[in-house]
């Protein structure tokens, strides 16, 4: 099992109340697999998303990820974890501004410490599997906002993650710059890499292999196999 | 590593305004002390050269009873023999000796005349065949001593410029006859220092050495001195170093060779090497005593400067949250985080060192043309003002970047 969440709970402390924002989540992703997480905003969806990106702490139960428990790593090991076993795809792309497209590529392999030449060999080569070979020099600011994206998702897929993780990808993108983001999506999990993704968009979910849908930090889905039903009994008496 | 360097100028290059800002404490601190501490060199230099080398790196080793210089009556002093050939030649074997020269001597000598002419308060030495050259001193006019001199026991003498000017004052002294003691001795030359040095009197030999040169001074073959004075009398001797720092090895080892002659245990005197090495360094003691306190100013700069650059690191952070948030969240570990805003940071303070260096430079120069006070650039202090602007850096960066490096990735993700 690539991703597995076990009666996930993650409370905020917020001054004397504690809101909890996500209770009992159970998901299973299986290698290949390509999710969608729907839900309306402030329904809990990216704090789902933070936890299985290992950038948070689940408050209560198990994250296993590759088959490893990770719920008790420090806080090296989820910095080695998310270098290289999860690619991340922001919403707002989250590229550095004084960076060119290239360098920002190279960030990753550079934290891995993989050589300056082979560093840029393979940014290059990142580049042009979606389509930015003419776009190495140009800083984020030359370029468009799907480019951009598409600059993020080299920078996500760098080091072969096993799992790619995105936030609303295509939410700050007009519907033509989406779809070509879709497309690379697409490309990818048909490469055979797992892919998570953030949407509010039923349209953008519908190309992902199976959804499930959060509200009120309850996740369900029609997918038995992807969302195990939830038995109350059982936890109660347990 | 280098990937960080580069970064860093990056960032401070982009911020250049502000980076000088900052550097500006550093800047300061460091020129102010590089400057002082320039000053000091000078001085000290100054000293060493003046006082120890006077320009010859001579070592003076005369012969003391007690506390005091050893005064000739008529009597020799019992118990002592002559410094013999074989010692002489383990002295000028000595690794780091140039020449030594041993030489009888009476000071405040007031029985020299030329006719009516008297010299006064003059000192006498009877030399052997080294003393000009191991004190640096030049016949200008007429001829020195010769070996015949000394095997045939001449009756010769050299003046230098003042006993010659108060002795004959309106004639040519080559050739003429001076008496001393009433023997007569015929003038053949007179001498001088190689190079004219300034009085700089700083100590009670200097005066001395000075006050000899305004009373005059004759030298004669030391093998005539027994026609003077007696026979086997002791004798002193200086030594030339070939250079300052060894003056106090030789000395002491040539003092040791010269004991020897003294053949009583329990006797009072004493072969002594003048350690002016020792002197002047308690001389540059309190010349840097005095400045040491500038320095702990300058430091107050310096720390000033280091509170400014922890600041401006603090502003840095905080405006950088979402870099750092991304960057963690691609992988990075807190340690690099730290590693780069370290870098950062004392990149930063070490540029306003090398800038201060500079400054500094300059500035001690400016106050040596307005106050005379020379200048020595001291390499270790540069190198250490670099080392210790990059611990400031280090130092007062370490905060901001324990700061960056514990900012939760999400909430740095987060921030706007």
């Amino acid at each position: 099992m690539i991703l597995e969440m076990k009666d996930v709970y993650k409370d905020f402390p917020q001054g004397d109340f504690t809101v909890n924002v996500l209770k009992h989540i159970n998901i299973r992703v299986k290698e290949g697999d390509y999710v969608a997480i729907m839900g309306p905003s402030g329904s809990g969806k990216t704090t789902m998303m933070n936890l299985i990106g290992c950038l948070d702490n689940v408050t209560k139960g198990t994250l296993i990820l590759d088959d490893e428990d990770v719920s008790s790593y420090t806080d090296n090991q989820l910095s080695d974890l998310r270098l290289n076993k999860i690619g991340f795809v922001f919403q707002n792309h989250e590229l550095l501004g004084q960076k060119t497209a290239l360098k920002n590529v190279c960030m990753p392999l550079a934290f891995a410490g993989v050589p300056k030449k082979e560093q840029i060999e393979r940014a290059t080569e990142a580049l042009k599997r979606v389509g930015l070979e003419d776009r190495l020099d140009f800083k984020p600011n030359q370029l468009s906002g799907g480019q951009k994206q598409r600059v993020a998702i080299a920078r996500a897929m760098i080091n072969r993650p096993r799992l790619l993780l995105a936030d609303e990808p295509t939410g700050a993108l007009d519907s033509a710059s989406g779809k070509s983001v879709m497309e690379l999506f697409q490309k990818l999990n048909d490469e055979g890499t797992t892919i998570v993704m953030i949407t509010h968009d039923a349209d953008i979910a519908s190309k992902a292999k199976r959804r499930a849908i959060m509200k009120d930090g309850i996740l369900s889905s029609e997918d038995a196999d992807l969302v195990p039903p939830y038995k109350e009994e059982a936890k109660d008496a347990g | 590593m280098r990937e960080n360097l580069v970064e860093a100028l990056q960032e401070i290059w982009s911020h250049k305004m502000r980076s000088f800002l900052t550097m500006l404490g550093v800047i300061i601190g460091i020129a102010s002390i590089i400057a002082i501490v320039s000053t000091i060199k000078g001085t000290n230099d100054r000293i060493m050269k003046d006082l120890v080398g006077r320009g010859n790196n001579n070592v003076s080793i005369k012969l003391y009873q007690g506390e005091w210089e050893y005064y000739f009556d008529t009597e020799v002093p019992p118990d002592i023999a002559p410094v013999s050939e074989e010692q002489e030649k383990r002295i000028r074997e000595t690794e780091h000796v140039e020449d030594a020269t041993f030489y009888n001597l009476r000071t405040y000598v007031n029985n020299i005349t030329a006719g009516t002419k008297n010299l006064s308060g003059a000192t006498l030495y009877g030399v052997d065949d080294h003393f000009l050259n191991t004190c640096c001193y030049v016949v200008y006019k007429g001829r020195s001593f010769v070996d015949l001199d000394y095997t045939n026991c001449n009756k010769v003498a050299l003046l230098d410029s003042t006993a010659a000017d108060i002795l004959f004052p309106d004639k040519n002294p080559i050739g003429q006859t001076i008496e001393i003691g009433s023997e007569p001795f015929i003038v053949v030359g007179l001498y001088q220092q190689k190079t004219e040095f300034e009085p700089n009197i700083q100590s009670l030999t200097d005066y001395e050495t000075y006050f000899q040169e305004a009373y005059g001074t004759v030298l004669i073959p030391d093998a005539t001195w027994p026609i003077i004075y007696s026979f086997d009398e002791p004798q002193n001797a200086f030594i030339r170093a070939d250079e300052t720092v060894n003056m106090s090895e030789i000395g002491k080892s040539s003092q040791t060779i010269m004991q020897e002659c003294i053949s009583a245990k329990e006797s009072e005197l004493k072969y002594t090497a003048q350690d002016l090495v020792e002197e002047a360094k308690q001389q540059q003691q309190l010349a840097n005593s005095t400045n040491s306190l500038l320095i702990w100013v300058a430091s107050i700069a310096l720390l000033v400067g280091g509170i400014g650059v922890m600041n401006i690191m603090l502003v840095s952070v905080t405006e950088r949250t979402r870099e750092i948030g991304l960057k963690r969240s691609l992988g990075a570990r807190k340690k690099r985080i730290l590693a780069q805003f370290l870098t950062e940071s004392a990149v930063l303070t070490s540029l306003g060192g090398v800038l201060g260096i500079v400054v500094g430079i300059v500035m001690a120069v400016i106050i040596s043309k307005i106050s005379g006070v020379p200048v020595g650039i001291s390499v270790p202090s540069i190198v250490i003002s670099v080392a210790f602007s990059m611990v400031i850096g280090i130092v007062f960066g370490l905060l901001p970047s324990i700061k960056a490096a514990n900012l939760s990735p999400i909430d740095a993700l987060r921030r706007e």
